[in-house]
């Protein structure tokens, strides 16, 4: 229930109060507002609040401590509010690197032990030419791939919760809109050797997202304990 | 085995399991924590406000504003079903340490 603050009293300019606090807060200026619209209906609760037993200055002076922790307030709003931009991206990157090698390392492991050492199929030959002649596992290629499907998984993260069942599914869109995309391109090739390609692309491309999205999870940053007994 | 980080979790813990009665403001939020743990808990600003962002951030709460007919705005915080999903193994994993600690130290008994 919120209180309401009983006619004929000053009410601070609780709103004003918090958002001169905030100043130091580098975020964009409609989210520096929402946040200290937030804190000052809660200053005005608690000013409201002490009113019923305390004179109106007593009251505007406690309530007023509550800002007093500015720099932690200040801080710690920073963090939690960073936490979705410059971390996000840089795990983003580091993640979606990791993918993109631990695929490739498992394509050129393929294609080096089963393809052409063991197999000795005409197909996989050709992939394993075709792979070392071209740039397709340039590993700047499988860098750019990788962060696009960690993106992909950051984002069904946010819908449903993460893990391997969402990083499989990532991965599998990711190699469906592949290939629908290079579907034409694909027309022109081989059917043995398209099939080759898949073969591998399909299982590296699994784990190696299996592994980045793992990475995701285990970096993303626990915060500090924040409960403090009287 | 208690994980590692028991102890940052408990005030996600207190949130969450706060929130999974019914949607609360931030104020509401606080005064039902000091008041239900006998006083013993308390947030502040700093440390209530940013943890719920954060939560909101991870999905595991909705903010949503509420206008009041005093013309006053309010931030309601509820849980969502990936808030939900969390809870069950926080509450899991507390009630182990406690038992544990119950065991080694006679915590319930003290």
């Amino acid at each position: 229930m919120t209180p309401v603050t009983p006619p004929g009293i000053h009410t601070p300019d609780w709103w004003g109060l918090t958002k001169s606090r905030l100043q130091g807060l580098r975020l964009p200026p409609a989210r520096r507002d929402e946040i200290a619209l937030e804190l000052s209906e809660h200053l005005e609760d608690e000013f409201t609040l002490l009113l019923r037993t305390e004179p109106p200055d007593v009251a505007e002076q406690r309530a007023m401590q509550l800002l007093d922790e500015r720099d932690a307030l200040v801080r710690e709003i920073h963090n939690a509010e960073q936490e979705d931009t410059v971390t996000y991206f840089v795990r983003l990157t580091l993640c979606g690197f990791a993918t993109g090698v631990t695929a490739a390392v498992l394509i050129a492991a393929g294609f080096g032990l089963t393809g052409v050492t063991l197999l000795g199929l005409d197909a996989f030959a050709r992939v394993d030419q075709v792979a070392r002649s071209n740039e397709v596992l340039t590993p700047i290629t499988f860098m750019v791939a990788g962060v696009w499907i960690m993106w992909l998984y950051s984002v069904m993260r946010a819908r449903w919760a993460g893990g391997p069942r969402t990083a499989g599914l990532a991965a599998v869109a990711f190699v469906l809109l592949g290939a629908i995309v290079t579907l034409g391109w694909n027309a022109f090739l081989p059917v043995d050797i398209a099939l080759a390609s898949a073969a591998y692309a399909v299982p590296a491309w699994l784990l190696g997202t299996l592994a980045g999205a793992r990475l995701y999870d285990l970096t993303e940053r626990a915060p500090a304990p924040t409960l403090r007994e009287s | 085995m208690i994980p590692a980080t028991i102890k940052q979790g408990s005030a996600e813990l207190v949130i969450l399991s706060q929130l999974a009665g019914a949607p609360l403001h931030g104020y509401e939020l606080a005064r039902r924590i000091e008041r239900e743990s006998g006083g013993a808990l308390k947030f502040t600003l700093a440390s209530l406000y940013p943890l719920l962002y954060r939560m909101e951030q991870r999905g595991w709460v909705r903010g949503s504003w509420q206008s009041l007919p005093s013309g006053r705005k309010r931030r309601c915080y509820a849980l969502t079903p990936k808030g939900r999903k969390q809870l069950t193994p926080m509450l899991q994993e507390w009630g182990a340490f406690f038992r544990a600690l119950n065991k080694l130290a006679g915590v319930g008994r003290a």
